[in-house]
């Protein structure tokens, strides 16, 4: 769907207007203004949703583990940092 | 409107971007050893104690004997059996320590497991949190 800009819009208008036309745009506006911001919804979401999805594959090793650890790191990328956090406490029961 | 709402989510993904991929300066461990490839190397930041109190912990696990010898080796750990425990340099992990207030490492190392875990203590609320827990842990096992 084209996006027209304000810019767009006002010349269209002055032409149609120069070209007696003005009725049937002023008719058309609301239609065009509906879709439009429908549009600019979508694209919105779409770049709401990529801000979200982003970081978490930015640096897959450092995915966040459940709240008994905030951020994990990993040289091993097939290793869960569950592993890691359950060694922490196997050692510290050891000791 | 619309320019409003891409700075805000192109802030709000610059920050998460930066959070997820900049190791802390204490991370300098890690970053020694994370190349090698016979050590599973890992760093757990914000690693729970309690409620209110989370500390950061470095982990080198050997992947073989050979391995594990070295690092026995590297960090003065004796024996070959059972679990060895002691305060680190917080800069030099092998240089033994006593317990200040100041910074420092709790070591531990695991022949069984063949790991080594450091877990860094900067105040005393991390000390006494870490020895809590310990005995939490303890305790729950028996």
């Amino acid at each position: 769907m084209d996006i027209m800009t304000e810019k767009d819009f006002e010349a269209l208008w002055q032409r149609a207007e120069a070209a007696e036309h003005a009725t049937l745009l002023t008719a058309e506006y609301p239609v065009w203004r509906r879709n439009r911001r429908r549009a600019m919804g979508v694209m919105a979401s779409l770049v709401a949703v990529v801000a979200v999805a982003l970081p978490l594959f930015a640096h897959p090793q450092a995915a966040a583990s459940d709240e008994r650890c905030l951020v994990a790191y990993c040289n091993r990328p097939d290793t869960a940092s569950q592993y890691w956090v359950d060694m922490a406490d196997i050692l510290l029961r050891e000791a | 409107m619309k320019k409003a709402l891409m700075t805000m989510v192109l802030v709000a993904l610059l920050a998460g971007c930066t959070h997820q991929t900049e190791l802390p300066p204490e991370g300098a461990l890690y970053r020694h050893y994370a190349a090698r490839q016979d050590l599973g190397v890992a760093q757990l930041n914000g690693f729970k104690l309690s409620d209110t109190v989370r500390v950061d912990i470095v982990m080198l696990q050997a992947e073989n004997d050979e391995a594990w010898q070295q690092l026995t080796e590297e960090f003065g750990i004796e024996g070959d059996e059972g679990t060895v425990s002691w305060l680190g340099d917080i800069d030099d992990p092998v240089q033994r320590t006593q317990w200040t207030g100041e910074p420092v490492m709790r070591v531990i190392a695991s022949h069984s497991q063949r790991t080594i875990g450091f877990y860094r203590l900067d105040n005393e609320a991390q000390y006494d949190a870490l020895i809590d827990y310990q005995l939490e842990k303890i305790e729950n096992n028996n």
